[in-house]
């Protein structure tokens, strides 16, 4: 599964923006409620609007219809005069059966004095003319055809189809006709008339007065337009549209071509007319555009009052009762966790709910942000002490190694240069095994997990380095908790070099102690060898006074000559046997004494046998053979340990209460004139004086002092013989006194040697503070640490 | 909803009844226009006034000064408890201005310290930090809100908060910082108590030049002490001073550490100073 990128900053700034809300102020969300109260005020005004809409709407409509109604009513009054009119006239005689001239007579002034008729004349049953007050008409038009058939067979007055004459301006005319009867009730001719329509001329001069934008056209019922009022150019001969029935309000959008929306209405009068009157619908829109700019103006002045009373609501209930919650949120955004809003607080109460809340957020975070720093700071001094100790266990010495589950869990660097790895991480996770052998105690010791109050343990065994070398090596075990575990700590020094110098050095004392037998038999055999040599040769002698078998002489002379060989052979011994004089060198005896204490400091520390070591502030040099004074003190400190052994101590051994074995080392100079100046090293120790007889016979070979402790071998009495010999053979000394009283009683050997002269010591004056000699020539001497404040030189004393 | 309910200043005089205040602990100065808290916190009683052996270090201002505040904020959280407005406004300004002049007399050794290379970078930056955040806290949840008249409980349950705080501070800070964990030698730690007795800085409020030294550490808290805090007379004039010579900062946050602002606002400007080892 592939891995995602994590977000860049920048794109989680635009996945906020991405995300953020609309309205995301406060401000602006508290102004919109307000404004969405305002909502239902808006819908009512609109409403309002609508409505007043729709009623002027229907108002122009009814004002319409009564404007139709009433010009049907004028036209119904003028027929109806029409009709009078025309009756009078036909009950004249003269008209109906007088001649064209006594007609005419009658008609015309009928025609004239109004402005009813355009022309009347009289008609036989058949439509022939028989008197016209306009003569020039011959004929009937055909529009009155109708209106004589209707009114001879409706015996009453009929109208014909209205037209418009073609004169300009001139009024619609209505084709009327009206039965002329004969007394017997017979019809005997038709008056037929052209009857302007008079009221719709009024109109023209405004009587009646037509609204604004008002136009009445009159059509015929099949729609067909006769005239219009005022005249519309534009007027096509049909209307777009028939009127519905029913009077319903109707909006047209226009008349004619190019007309505006009217509120229309219509009526049908008597004779076949239809009278349809258009109001313009802008003439309504006016008054009501008034009322939506006076509603307009009036909600957005409520909406602006609004808008400063949301922002002042918003300001005084809302912000300016959070902004403290707010500062103190942007304070603790910078990390400023001490900022507190109260008390005292202030504000709704669901606002103080919240500042304390927050405040009791705050204070925890403070008191938490403050345990934090205090954690970190204990951290910081405990990593900064683990960091001191870990470079003393990293720079140690020693190899150090820690032992967990069968394998090291932990090496510093030396345990890895000892062990032969490459690095401390190699060695750490090997197992155990490939360093120590299979069928070592050790192995079985380390692979169980040590118990919490298990002693330390010291053991000198063989390890195997990585690359499979084995070593001589001492580990020191002791218990430790590892990481909440169970573990070893080992110390492990390798003591190959010591064990190789130990084992050379037991060497060369087998072989001194071999060389030091080989003197004593040669100087217990050659006597007897003498004697058998002088016996035989004194036997040879006295041949001469009693003369010898043969065989005899040659038995005595074999004898002798033996004899001789053997003494020869034990001179020879004798000889080689003596002690090894060694490369003279001016060394320094403290060192050396230390050195010789350290070979056997763990055997010694086993028996619980306490070592005291003292130097003064000298540094010992001598001249002579560092091996051999070596040789001294340890077979010095050997003969004491073996001594102190015998009494097999114990701590808890009630007979040794207040008791316990010690060895004392100790060194000094002894001052003088120049060649007197001597070094002088004694060991001692508290195991009981030596009796007068040892210690004169300390120092003779074959002569033990003591008998061998616990576990010890028994002495062969050389060892001190050998060590006088090479004391004396350096030109120094070896003797033997009691000290101490009591229980602290024992016998304390002083090895005198001659300290080295001046010009002999490279470097530095003999006997000078320890300062004025070379590094290396301190090694026995005082250490630095074994100085005084003060500067002198303070003796070394050094229990262990 | 909008009931306006939350305003828990002290209760008015009027309100409060004699027979509410506690027998023995109605003074007979206390401020008659405060009132008794109706409950104590528990805490203050186990309150102890003497600093115990393991929170001793091996500075000798630090443990005095450690002992002033343990006296002074058990004393004040007494005095809160028993409704003394007067009395516990005089501990609460004392203990304010003890913590400031502590926190720039801590700050003046680790800058020594520093100066010597005893102490750690990181450790002294923690240590100041931790002075800074305290103050702020006092500030935030005692001084401010008692000068502002909270309740007294509010103020009182704040003292003792505060009285642990200072000894988690001296238990896991300053015992780290010049106590027995900080592996310090008492040679170094007594080089450090001898530097600031020659420092010429005031130690306690009864020390000329506190009223100076708070103006430029806090002045926001300084403006809000009662005129009897500082109990010298020269509260406001700093005399010579010869601090260590150690110039970085001693916290990089923030405004800096107490020293820090000391020596930027104060010392920048003054030539009043001298650093350790120059002519005064």
């Amino acid at each position: 599964m592939p891995l995602q990128e994590p977000a860049s900053p920048s794109s989680a700034a635009s996945a906020r923006a991405d995300t953020r809300p609309p309205l995301p102020s406060l401000r602006g969300r508290l102004i919109l409620l307000v404004l969405l109260a305002l909502l239902p005020l808006l819908v009512l005004t609109l409403y309002q609007l609508w409505d007043a809409h729709r009623l002027r709407t229907s108002a122009a409509h009814h004002q319409a219809a009564a404007l139709a109604d009433s010009l049907e009513q004028h036209h119904a009054a003028q027929l109806g005069a029409t009709e009078r009119i025309l009756a009078s006239v036909a009950a004249t005689p003269h008209v109906a059966h007088g001649t064209a001239a006594q007609c005419r007579a009658i008609l015309s002034p009928v025609v004239r004095a109004g402005d009813t008729f355009v022309n009347i004349v009289r008609t036989s049953l058949d439509g022939t003319i028989e008197c016209s007050v306009e003569p020039s008409i011959q004929t009937i038009p055909a529009a009155a055809g109708p209106a004589l058939e209707r009114a001879i067979s409706s015996r009453r007055l009929a109208t014909g189809e209205t037209h418009t004459p073609r004169l300009h301006g001139a009024p619609p005319v209505m084709p009327v006709a009206f039965p002329l009867l004969t007394p017997e009730g017979a019809i005997s001719g038709v008056l037929l008339g052209g009857m302007r329509l008079a009221w719709f001329d009024a109109l023209r001069s405004g009587q009646p007065a037509l609204p604004p934008s008002t136009v009445v056209v009159l059509t015929t019922l099949g729609g067909d337009v006769i005239a219009a009022m005022p005249p519309q150019p534009d007027l096509g001969p049909t209307l777009p549209r028939q009127p519905a029935p029913g009077g319903q309000p109707e909006i047209w959008p226009g008349l004619f071509a190019g007309d505006m929306p009217r509120v229309v209405a219509s009526t049908v009068t008597q004779g076949g007319l239809r009278i349809t009157v258009g109001i313009a619908r802008e003439a309504t829109d006016a008054a009501a555009q008034e009322d939506l700019l006076m509603a307009a103006g009036v909600f957005v002045a409520a909406l602006l009052l609004a808008l400063i009373a949301g922002h002042g609501i918003a300001r005084v209930l809302v912000l300016d009762p959070l902004g403290p919650l707010r500062g103190a949120t942007a304070r603790m955004a910078r990390g400023d966790f001490a900022g507190r809003i109260g008390p005292p607080y202030r504000g709704p109460a669901e606002l103080v709910d919240l500042a304390q809340a927050f405040d009791t957020m705050a204070d925890r975070i403070a008191e938490r942000d403050l345990e934090l720093i205090n954690s970190e700071t204990k951290l910081l001094v405990k990593r900064q002490s683990e960091e001191r100790y870990r470079t003393l266990v990293e720079r140690a010495p020693e190899a150090i190694v820690v032992v967990a589950a069968e394998h090291v869990v932990f090496a510093n660097k030396q345990a890895a240069e000892v062990f032969g790895a490459p690095g401390v991480r190699d060695l750490i996770g090997t197992p155990l095994d490939l360093l120590v052998g299979p069928a070592d105690p050790l192995l079985a010791l380390l692979e169980a997990p040590p118990w919490d109050s298990e002693p330390p343990r010291l053991i000198e065994t063989r390890l195997h380095r990585l690359r499979g070398a084995a070593f001589w090596a001492e580990a020191a075990l002791a218990p430790v908790d590892y990481a909440g575990r169970p573990a070893w700590h080992v110390v492990v020094r390798d003591v190959s070099d010591r064990k190789e110098v130990e084992r050379q050095l037991a060497q060369a004392s087998k072989l001194a102690t071999l060389g030091e037998v080989a003197a004593g038999l040669a100087h217990e055999l050659s006597q007897p060898m003498n004697v058998i040599r002088v016996a035989a040769e004194a036997a040879l002698l006295d041949e001469r006074a009693a003369p010898l078998a043969p065989s005899t002489r040659e038995h005595l002379v074999l004898i002798g000559d033996q004899a001789a060989q053997v003494g020869e052979i034990i001179d020879h011994v004798r000889v080689f046997s003596r002690p090894e004089p060694g490369e003279r060198s001016v060394f320094d005896a403290f060192g050396t004494a230390r050195r010789a204490l350290s070979f056997l400091d763990q055997q010694i520390r086993d028996d619980s046998i306490e070592i005291d070591v003292w130097f003064d502030g000298s540094h010992g040099s001598v001249d002579g053979v560092a091996v051999h004074v070596e040789q001294i003190i340890l077979n010095l400190i050997a003969n004491a340990r073996d001594s102190l052994r015998r009494f097999g101590y114990s701590p808890s051994d009630p007979r040794h209460a207040g008791w316990r074995p010690r060895i004392t080392l100790t060194g000094r100079q002894v001052e003088g004139a120049q060649q007197d100046r001597r070094v002088q090293l004694t060991v001692g120790d508290n195991g009981g004086p030596l009796d007068g007889g040892d210690l004169d016979h300390a120092f003779d070979p074959f002569f033990p002092t003591r008998e061998g402790g616990k576990g010890a071998s028994h002495g062969r009495g050389l060892g001190l013989s050998i060590c006088y010999a090479l004391a004396t053979a350096m030109g120094g000394t070896l003797s033997v006194h009691n000290e101490g009283d009591g229980s602290e009683a024992g016998a304390v050997f002083t090895l005198s040697l001659p300290a080295a002269l001046p010009a002999d010591v490279p470097g530095g004056v003999p006997g000078g503070v320890p300062g004025d000699l070379p590094g290396d020539l301190q090694v026995g001497g005082a250490s630095p640490q074994d100085t005084l404040l003060d500067g002198a030189p303070a003796p070394a004393h050094t229990p262990t | 909803m909008t009931a306006m309910l939350a305003n828990r200043a002290r209760p008015a005089p009027a309100q409060i009844s004699a027979s509410r205040l506690p027998a023995n602990a109605a003074p007979a100065n206390a401020a008659p226009a405060n009132a008794a808290p109706e409950s104590v916190p528990p805490e203050s009683a186990a309150l102890v006034s003497q600093l115990p052996d393991h929170l001793r270090t091996q500075h000798w201002y630090c443990d005095l000064h450690h002992a002033m505040f343990l006296i002074l904020l058990s004393k004040g959280a007494d005095a809160l408890a028993a409704g003394n407005h007067r009395l516990s406004e005089y501990f609460i300004d004392t203990v304010t201005v003890y913590w400031l002049v502590h926190s720039l007399m801590e700050e003046e050794s680790m800058a020594g310290a520093r100066a010597d290379g005893t102490l750690s970078a990181e450790l002294v930056e923690r240590h100041t930090k931790a002075h800074v955040m305290i103050t702020k806290w006092w500030h935030s949840n005692v001084l401010a809100p008692f000068k502002d008249g909270a309740e007294y409980a509010f103020v009182q349950a704040n003292v003792v908060k505060f009285y642990h705080m200072v000894i988690k501070h001296i238990a896991e800070i300053d015992q780290f910082t010049f106590g027995v964990e900080s592996g310090l030698s008492e040679r170094e730690v007594s080089r450090m108590v001898k530097r600031l007795a020659e420092s010429g800085l005031p130690l306690s409020p009864y020390m000329p030049g506190c009223g100076a030294l708070l103006d430029v550490l806090a002045p926001y808290m300084s403006q809000r002490l009662s005129a009897q805090a500082l109990h010298s007379g020269e509260g406001h004039v700093l005399g010579q001073l010869k601090l260590s010579d150690y110039s970085d900062r001693l916290w990089t946050g923030g405004k800096g550490a107490f020293r820090d602002v000391f020596v930027e606002r104060y010392l920048a400007a003054s030539d009043r100073i001298a650093r350790t080892g120059k002519a005064a």
